[in-house]
């Protein structure tokens, strides 16, 4: 009676007393419970701020720290020597390439042409907008610069200046016909046109600081030479 | 052991373990909002005024192109050591807004006034140009774009940013609450460990085993998020690279996310020592417990 009495005791006090390996599984099984538990509330929230997250946190742009623009510097000839042709292809270059130098010989003035238009392009040279037509398009070709470094001197270009544009894919000479003046938020001289013409401006040289009003000239074409045949359609 | 109570102890170490994990979350956001130290820390051990210096040299260079006025006008009026006093004094005030206790605080710009206006004066006598409504005009937009350009470089952390799109004003509700919720959440979690211990009253070494597992479980829950961003270097591809800001956000965030690691570290660490304390002697005493009934 006593001896079962006492076995019965034993088997309680194992009972309560968990084994070794429940010691150890047990903390994982509770943090498992808890992940459980934690995940499916904290999906709403998560969702709220990924929006956020995924565009603070850009991957792709892990490795970029500087800026995504490639500049690319051409060698353009004034003396091509090839065959030339009265028709040919315009070639579009690509944002941040060189594709053309500007001269003015009568004031002195040769500057690189890049396509596109913002402040480090404006660093290295003159710019052609994207939004107006490569030289020898046929429409409106609108280029402009800084006024304290390579437009310093187009306030004195005057009617019948020759000025000539050397592209990589031909060389297209205009004429100064009008000297302009218009105001930063007046878009009607950069506006695209059906006719050929070359528009050049750039801010109006004030004693301090940057101007509102912007100065310049538009010029009509007098000879297009394409280096390249256009190919029939 | 009954099934009713090994449930109850279950349940009571999720509600420590979520307690522990709360606590740890919220005294890291804590120490991160209340203390200035780690910003003024960033600023000079990352040397962001150098860095801002040169970005500031850079955008007077560039609207050089425009205005025509030398980069040396603006730059001989502020200096690297200037820059990092006045970014650490901006951080603290804007702390302090946070905290609720702002004062309104004015960056000292006479010198660079001075020598903006010497330049105008000296220009305008070369020219024989006799100041006019229009200089006056020019030379206090020169002044206050120079001084826009020089306090946008000098917020390296954004707050400006985050204050005038209303971010700091929530943050600023937040602040006194995260205090609170940090002591309430140690209270509580304190109130399940007595609890718990109640329960094992009478197992000698059992009695802390349950707030162990909630230590353990609260510091596991939020390293696990912690070791995720380490390893995966997630900080780094914060997408404002402008070096200033990049520098100070990614290291503030790093602080952030070491601080909320070491405090899981503890709570891990706290946990298993109990754990393995009670893995240990629990068997003892069980043996002389058996031993006794024999």
């Amino acid at each position: 009676m006593n001896k079962s009495k006492n076995t019965k005791q034993s088997g309680t006090d194992k009972e309560q007393y968990m084994s070794r390996t429940s010691l150890i599984l047990m903390p994982l099984l509770v943090l498992i419970l808890c992940i459980a538990i934690a995940i499916p509330v904290l999906i709403r929230p998560y969702e709220k701020i990924s929006t956020f997250t995924k565009i603070a946190f850009m991957d792709d742009m892990k490795t970029s720290g500087s800026s995504s623009l490639e500049i690319v510097n051409a060698e353009i000839s004034k003396e091509y020597d090839g065959e030339t042709y009265s028709d040919g292809e315009v070639v579009i270059p690509k944002f941040g390439e060189q594709y053309a130098a500007l001269e003015i010989e009568s004031i002195g003035l040769y500057v690189p042409v890049y396509w596109g238009s913002n402040a480090e392009l404006l660093e290295l040279g003159a710019v052609q907008s994207t939004s107006s037509t490569a030289a020898g398009s046929g429409g409106n070709v609108v280029i402009d610069a800084h006024v304290n470094t390579f437009f310093n001197e187009l306030d004195k270009a005057v009617v019948g200046d020759k000025v000539t544009l050397y592209t990589q894919y031909g060389r297209f000479t205009y004429e100064v016909s009008e000297l302009i003046e218009f105001r930063a938020s007046d878009k009607k001289y950069v506006l695209p046109a059906k006719e050929e013409k070359l528009t050049l401006y750039t801010c109006e040289m004030q004693v301090f600081g940057s101007s509102e009003k912007r100065i310049g000239v538009v010029c009509k074409p007098v000879e297009m030479i394409y280096y390249n045949q256009k190919e029939a359609e | 052991m009954s099934k009713g109570y090994t449930i109850s102890r279950i349940i009571f170490t999720v509600l420590l373990s979520f307690c522990i994990a709360g606590h740890i979350l919220s005294s890291a956001a804590d120490s991160m909002l209340s203390l200035p130290g780690i910003y003024t820390n960033i600023i000079r051990d990352e040397k962001l005024a150098d860095k801002a210096y040169s970005a500031i040299e850079d955008d007077f260079k560039k609207q050089y192109n425009t205005t025509a006025i030398p980069t040396e006008v603006y730059m001989d009026a502020i200096s690297t050591e200037w820059l990092e006093k006045e970014m650490c004094k901006r951080t603290e005030i804007y702390l302090d807004y946070i905290d609720g206790t702002y004062t309104d605080y004015l960056t000292n710009f006479t010198a660079l006034e001075e020598s903006i206006t010497t330049f105008f004066n000296e220009y305008a006598e070369s020219i024989d140009y006799k100041p006019d409504e229009a200089f006056d005009k020019k030379l206090s937009e020169t002044i206050e774009n120079a001084k826009s350009t020089i306090e946008q470089r000098m917020d390296a952390f954004y707050m400006n940013t985050l204050r005038d799109n209303g971010y700091l004003d929530k943050l600023r509700k937040f602040t006194p609450i995260i205090g609170i919720i940090n002591w309430c959440l140690f209270g509580v979690s304190m109130l399940l460990v007595v609890l718990l211990a109640f329960i094992e009253r009478n197992r000698n070494w059992r009695r802390l085993y349950w707030a162990g597992t909630g230590f353990f479980c609260g510091g596991a829950l939020t390293a696990i998020p912690c070791i995720y961003l380490l390893f995966t270097n997630a900080v780094s591809s914060f997408a404002v690279k402008d070096p200033i800001i990049f520098t100070a956000v990614t290291d503030l965030l790093d602080t952030g996310i070491w601080r909320v690691m070491i405090r899981s570290i503890l709570y891990i660490a706290l946990g298993v020592i109990t754990i393995t304390l009670n893995v240990i002697f629990s068997k003892k005493e069980q043996t002389e417990i058996t031993d006794k009934s024999k």
